[in-house]
């Protein structure tokens, strides 16, 4: 923020005495004789785009460091798991973009809209749930590791995501948190599609997608800690 | 009430961005002005400065959030009515946490109908039983024996059950923040 010195801030609770409106002219004083020019935030495309180039990084770096599966190239021949692939970045995207959204006063959505920007990541979830529904046995096996390697993967890519949104004015902060870890847990799936040789869809679905939400809810309960009103 | 000329607000901003410390105390006069109205519909008096003061300083500390190339309204909107909304909250969460303010809680005595008909609608979401004790103790302003006796509960009772529903109420306020506008 570049509005100068720290401003007076005044206790509202509401067991204080009554504020006066000779208080709140004071106060305007105060503001405006403390302002310094201010460096408007970045849009919201250049912040996606920004936050875009550092999850690529991210992701050079995770497979440098765990590794790539063997037969990689399996995740661009089978439909399926282009499929997936394809709806994980589209709601990596719609999600990220939802939360550097939330970060200006005045673009809160309404609850339609907000669906809205799930559907890529429901579309998978559907997706995942119907292929392991009809699959011929469900085998999700044990899939810990894939848990930690997505929260791993997450890791980065949520905190850059806090850090752009507490440099601006989050209204809506748990819907915030929401997505934006929604969308860094994206990253951490759609980069085990790379590292886990596990393709079976009970598997995909039981380690993969459902820690994908839990993360997001998780994301709205953390940012009740890292971010605060204005 | 005096239309708001938005158009002078937002030139005014912008010169403030730039760091023009005369355009930014005119803008914020005219913001004063023109919320102040709105926020005495939607607040008990007692609590309006307090609102319109910490919407002041939202509005300051987020002044680098605003677009002056886009419109104002809704940027300046949106920090205003989420302030009410903490302002609502304020209330209602020091209710349930012990004393409980006849002014605030007073429905009838505030004469404020956004926050009568905001809360009659969160109040209708609740059981039938919690509605009728918050009616007879908040709007008619029965006594806890009063209201024992009518609903045939004990009066420990009855403050238990009151106390939950304006538990009750507080969460449903607090998602509708996370849902959205009220």
């Amino acid at each position: 923020m570049g509005t100068g010195k720290k401003t007076t801030k005044k206790s509202s609770s509401v067991s204080t005495p009554l504020s006066s409106p000779n208080s709140t002219e004071q106060l305007i004083q105060d503001l405006s004789s403390g302002l310094a020019p201010v460096t408007p935030l970045e849009s919201p495309v250049k912040r996606v785009f920004r936050w875009l180039g550092v999850i690529v990084l991210c992701l050079f770096a995770g497979f440098f460091l765990t590794g790539v599966r063997e037969d990689w190239r399996v995740v661009f021949s089978s439909p399926i798991l282009i499929a997936q692939n394809v709806l994980i970045l589209l709601g990596i995207l719609s999600s990220s973009v939802a939360a550097i959204l939330l970060s200006v006063p005045g673009n809160e959505r309404r609850k339609s809209t907000g669906v809205i920007v799930l559907i890529p990541f429901l579309a998978w979830g559907v997706l995942v749930l119907i292929g392991a529904m009809v699959a011929p046995e469900f085998s999700p096996g044990i899939g810990i590791s894939c848990m930690a390697d997505i929260s791993v993967f997450a890791i980065l890519p949520a905190s850059f995501l806090f850090y752009f949104l507490r440099k601006g004015s989050v209204l809506r902060i748990q819907s915030a948190g929401f997505y934006a870890l929604l969308a860094a847990a994206g990253v951490g799936a759609w980069a085990l599609q790379f590292t886990c040789h596990n393709d079976e869809l009970a598997h995909l679905l039981l380690w993969h997608f459902l820690p994908v939400l839990v993360l997001g809810f998780l994301g709205s309960r953390l940012a009740q800690f890292f971010m605060k009103r204005k | 009430m005096a239309k708001v000329n938005w158009d002078e607000i937002q030139l005014l901003a912008a010169k403030a961005q730039e760091g023009n410390k005369v355009a930014y105390g005119s803008m914020l006069s005219l913001l004063l002005k023109m919320l102040n109205p709105r926020f005495r519909r939607a607040l008990p008096d007692s609590h309006v400065e307090d609102a319109l003061q910490e919407t002041l300083i939202a509005i300051h500390k987020s002044l680098h959030t605003l677009d002056t190339k886009k419109p104002m309204g809704p940027w300046v909107n949106a920090i205003a009515r989420y302030k009410v909304q903490d302002q609502l909250r304020k209330i209602y969460k020091h209710s349930v946490d012990g004393e409980l303010i006849e002014e605030e809680l007073s429905i009838e005595s505030s004469g404020d109908i956004d926050t009568e008909l905001y809360l009659n609608k969160l109040i209708q979401k609740l059981p039938d039983r919690d509605q009728k004790i918050l009616q007879l103790l908040k709007v008619e302003g029965r006594s806890i024996l009063e209201v024992a006796s009518e609903m045939k509960m004990s009066p420990s009772n009855v403050k238990v059950v009151s106390f939950r529903a304006l538990g009750k109420l507080r969460n449903q306020i607090t998602e509708e923040e996370f849902h959205g506008n009220r």
